[in-house]
């Protein structure tokens, strides 16, 4: 959806056009899920997150301004501090970033951390829960949400150069792990 | 700022082309299995789009469509010009007041003076109609002068608005004015008595009658004259009422000679002023 489509259509269901309503939904709906899903691990909990991010556009619909980076920019804003309350709930992602903390620090997997990781995912995700926070919101926000280096910047409050940096950062880092993996 | 090999990953993620670098290579590669791991299929969540739809929906119902915010703003002032409008003859002390205070602060309201001028202006109009309607339509000019009562009464009440010092010349003009006023009801009555009388006989004995009636007239006139005098209107009065007493008087010698009503008529034209010399002062004697 381009950007000039995407402007009318929030217009649209802002005045109460249902069939822009659908439209969005069917659109980001996916997008959202899968960013959620691929921060806090749990199908259950990413339908809720997804669910919840669009009841909260429904209640701030008529408030959205339309600037900067725009409406995915704002929508997966919601959807990111719903993800933090979640984990403020659940007390969970704070191990997680523990893991991703002593990685960062030492750039190399012990057995342990290893094992921590692929416990209840795959060996790509496990290697994307190694990652320090923000080289893990970058590549979610990219490859689930498929939001633009500006507007992933947007999200996470830095410039695109920032985020591109950040991303490449990323993407070193798993393409050294997965090296490592095959290695070992 | 970003280095070249970062805007390079960057520009290769969303190109369909391999990229030259072959550590860029590898890292597009890395981002597709990723991406590929990514796209989980997402639920239906048939549940939450409804809602979603619905709630979108609900928001166009709770607006109120234009066409009824536009008729409530039009009922809404409809009922302020109403309230204003009645508000506008409120006195001091009627439910109604502080709206018509509250206008005259806004401007849109005249001003207990400028009220009391438009009151007073258009009772003296009235009363200078009613002079000069009386000796051809008698019932017209009592009417105006009974309009004229009517503005001198919404007069009266302005005085309790204004505690100033124009109260007391208020208060004359307003007595000079329903003086004035009382004197033409009476007039108008007495001419249209007259008319009927003529009408009805034509008779020497009624003709008597209104020999007795013009004499009164003309002393009556006299008090009123002094009336009249005071209230500034004198000289016209004056006249008015001199021509009216001297005309009854030469009508009524007319009435007298032939006893109809044509002489009524030609009496208060040019033939009421050369009898006015003789008529009248011997009416007013």
């Amino acid at each position: 959806m381009d950007t000039t489509t995407l402007k009318r259509e929030v217009r649209r269901a802002a005045a109460g056009d249902e069939r822009a309503a659908a439209l969005l939904f069917d659109h980001f709906h996916p997008r959202v899920f899968r960013y959620a899903l691929g921060r806090v691990r749990d199908r259950a909990a990413a339908e809720d997150v997804a669910a919840e991010t669009f009841a909260k556009v429904l209640g701030e619909l008529g408030r959205f301004k339309w600037r900067g980076a725009g409406f995915e920019a704002w929508l997966f804003r919601i959807a990111s501090n719903l993800v933090v309350d979640h984990f403020r709930k659940t007390g969970r992602e704070q191990a997680s970033d523990d893991v991703a903390g002593r990685l960062d620090a030492t750039e190399e997997r012990t057995p342990e951390v290893a094992a921590l990781a692929a416990e209840t995912t795959t060996e790509l995700s496990a290697m994307l829960d190694e990652l320090a926070p923000d080289q893990r919101e970058v590549l979610l926000l990219r490859f689930a949400g498929g939001l633009e280096p500006a507007e992933v910047g947007a999200v996470m409050g830095r410039n695109a150069n920032a985020v591109r940096q950040l991303q490449f950062r990323a993407l070193a880092n798993l393409r050294r792990r997965m090296q490592q993996g095959v290695s070992t | 700022m970003t280095g070249d090999i970062e805007r390079d990953l960057d520009v290769a993620l969303t190109s369909e082309r391999p990229p030259a670098d072959p550590d860029v290579a590898e890292m597009v590669d890395v981002a597709r299995r990723l991406g590929d791991e990514l796209a989980v299929d997402a639920p239906g969540a048939r549940r939450e789009r409804a809602m979603f739809v619905q709630g979108v929906a609900g928001r166009r119902r709770r607006r109120p469509p234009l066409v009824a915010i536009a008729l409530r703003t039009a009922a809404a002032g409809v009922l302020l010009i109403a309230v204003a409008w009645v508000a506008q003859n409120a006195a001091p002390g009627q439910r109604l007041y502080p709206v018509k205070e509250a206008l005259r602060t806004i401007g849109l309201a005249p001003s207990v003076s400028a009220d009391f001028e438009d009151r007073v202006r258009a009772a003296g109009t009235l009363l200078e109609d009613a002079a000069a309607q009386l000796p051809f339509a008698p019932q017209r000019a009592e009417r105006l002068s009974l309009d004229a009562l009517g503005e001198l009464a919404r007069a009266q009440d302005l005085l309790d608005e204004e505690r100033g010092p124009m109260r007391a010349q208020w208060e004359t003009r307003i007595e000079q004015l329903e003086r004035r006023a009382v004197t033409l009801l009476r007039l108008s009555g007495e001419e249209a008595d007259d008319d009927s009388d003529d009408d009805s006989s034509g008779s020497g004995s009624d003709d008597d009658d209104s020999d007795d009636d013009s004499s009164g007239r003309g002393s009556d006139d006299d008090s009123d004259d002094s009336d009249d005098d005071s209230s500034g209107r004198g000289s016209d009065d004056d006249d008015d009422s001199d021509d009216d007493s001297s005309r009854r008087g030469s009508d009524d010698d007319d009435s007298d000679d032939s006893g109809s009503d044509d002489d009524d008529s030609s009496g208060r034209g040019s033939g009421g002023d050369d009898s006015d010399d003789s008529g009248g002062g011997s009416d007013d004697d």
